[in-house]
């Protein structure tokens, strides 16, 4: 469907963009379609945790006056965006810090974002918050979970509640809703997007990223996004290329792994209609021109449990200080995590850290032969809300996965949408890369995003 | 759960004079199993020639 005949909020932030630029849309016009698009649907989808109008519109008048100006930004200029409640916006609380103390300061992220002048629409819910807040529904079918933890991003990009949203990803957070919405989601590589105003679950394993409705779309965020920040002690330093010009339209040339030995390992837990898409999906990567051949990664294994440990550990040890509260009125996964923590001692995590150091090294040594990493991103298509229960994420880390491992060590991992299986359930596949390739990874999935044009495809909600 | 996996908690919890919410273990046990199962398996693993020295490192960053 053309740009012009679709409804506003179903933009692109890539379509709007250009409509923006040249002045045949207003920010100001779009953030309230937008907003009136939320007012419509998120009493059913949930997605909203706190929905800061007075500031998107004040951002979207200041983006318009500039715009007419003359003084155009940029693809984001105008674009009304959300953020993950674990991202602080100023003057509003993060729930999952557990208190209502007022962010002083937007997060780096959101800086960056509204730097590049984009517009914030406000706070999008999560999995584990304290007290009772409802869970969003997934846009594709609302007896359905969005997947988590950035539950909330994963609604609002899906049904159009935002052109584009941040979320975190600690074991999976990103990706793993990204691939049961439909969406395009980026774990970058560790330290290349600033942690600073993003409350922590696991100092060493969270990484802040885009959710957005396609790849260029994820690109144009990214490069608002990335880049050394000295407030964040974990901040790399590293050059950002242009995102944008590395969207390539075929792979000739591309070495692509599979670890089928670990897809293997994981394909009793894997529902087959995944697994059938997703070696379709690698087929098309080769008739795109790509050279793909197995791939060993013997420390994979365990890699999974290793970074739960190392996660639910850190947490265990960022919060020890309220044990007794979090026992007493946390979560029932925020508590189970407490008692993983009690159960772990020193030379347990030090052993994780020497098996991530091992999963690098293996890492490092396949990426001297490939340049992209191709595999399932999900584990099955979105469960029903009478599937699922609140331990299922722990389960879920205690046997090998799919999205857990990247996070140990760190490496720019994306998932992008493949294609549906029964009941129009997303499937995604996920494509990882070397540290700090964002580039070849985005450009890789471009050419297959257009080759497959998945995103063609929207809820009917 | 496991006898053992629970006396630890207790006496682990005991050390923070704490005591794990009612029914938790019943709710939990399962899931604590299976991650001593892992741990177990993670401890067992032969990772000789990994150290952890790289993550440390002292040169300061360019400001």
């Amino acid at each position: 469907m053309a740009a012009n005949e679709k409804p506003l909020h179903y933009l692109t932030i890539d379509e709007a963009a250009k409509l923006i630029q040249k002045r045949a849309l207003s920010p100001v016009e779009l953030t309230k379609a937008v907003l009136d698009r939320i007012a419509a649907v998120d009493g059913t989808l949930d997605a909203y945790l706190n929905l800061m109008s007075d500031r998107a519109l004040s951002e979207a008048r200041a983006a318009e006056s500039e715009i007419q100006k003359g003084d155009y930004k940029g693809p984001l200029h105008g674009i009304p965006l959300a953020v993950k409640d674990q991202l602080d916006l100023k003057g509003a609380p993060a729930l999952i810090r557990g208190n209502q103390a007022q962010a002083p300061r937007d997060a780096a992220a959101v800086e960056r974002l509204t730097r590049a002048g984009a517009v914030i629409l406000g706070k999008l819910t999560m999995s584990s918050l304290p007290g009772e807040v409802p869970p969003p529904k997934n846009p594709w079918d609302t007896s359905r979970i969005t997947g988590g933890s950035s539950t909330g991003p994963g609604a609002a990009v899906a049904a159009g509640l935002c052109l584009g949203a941040l979320g975190e990803d600690t074991a999976g957070s990103i990706r793993n809703p990204a691939s049961l919405c439909s969406l395009v989601g980026l774990k970058p590589t560790y330290g290349l997007v600033s942690r600073r105003g993003l409350a922590p679950l696991s100092w060493s394993l969270d990484h802040c990223g885009p959710m957005t409705w396609t790849v260029e779309d994820n690109a144009h965020m990214l490069q608002a996004i990335a880049g050394f920040d000295a407030e964040d002690p974990t901040s790399m330093e590293s050059s950002v290329p242009n995102y944008t010009s590395a969207l390539k339209t075929d792979m000739k040339g591309l070495r692509i792994g599979v670890p089928r030995d670990y897809i293997d390992e994981c394909r009793v837990r894997t529902d087959s209609e995944v697994l059938t898409l997703v070696d379709k999906a690698i087929e098309e990567l080769k008739s795109l021109g790509a050279r793909v051949e197995d791939v060993k990664l013997p420390a994979l294994a365990l890699a999974t449990f290793t970074d739960a440990m190392i996660y639910y550990n850190e947490q265990f040890s960022a919060v020890r200080s309220k044990l007794k509260d979090i026992i007493k009125n946390g979560a029932p996964a925020t508590r189970a995590r407490m008692y993983v923590g009690l159960l772990t001692s020193a030379g347990d995590y030090i052993q994780a850290q020497r098996l991530r150091s091992r999963l690098r090294r293996e890492c490092h040594e396949v990426f001297a032969r490939v340049d992209i990493l191709a595999l399932p991103c999900q584990l099955k298509p979105a469960p029903t809300f009478a599937e699922s229960g609140p331990l299922d994420t722990l389960w879920k880390h205690l046997e090998p996965e799919y999205q857990a491992p990247f996070n140990l060590v760190g490496l720019p991992a994306l998932s992008l949408p493949c294609g549906f299986a029964r009941g129009n359930l997303p499937v995604a596949l996920q494509l990882v890369g070397k540290p700090f390739d964002e580039a070849g990874v985005l450009g890789a999935a471009y050419a297959y995003q257009q080759q497959m044009r998945w995103y063609e495809r929207r809820p009917g909600i | 759960m496991k006898k053992s996996t629970e006396q630890t908690i207790k006496s682990l919890l005991d050390q923070f004079g704490l005591e794990a919410k009612e029914g938790d273990f019943e709710r939990f046990g399962d899931v604590l199993d299976v991650y001593v199962a892992n741990l177990e398996k993670l401890r067992a693993l032969d990772l000789s020639d990994e150290e952890i020295g790289p993550t440390f490192n002292p040169r300061p960053r360019k400001e």
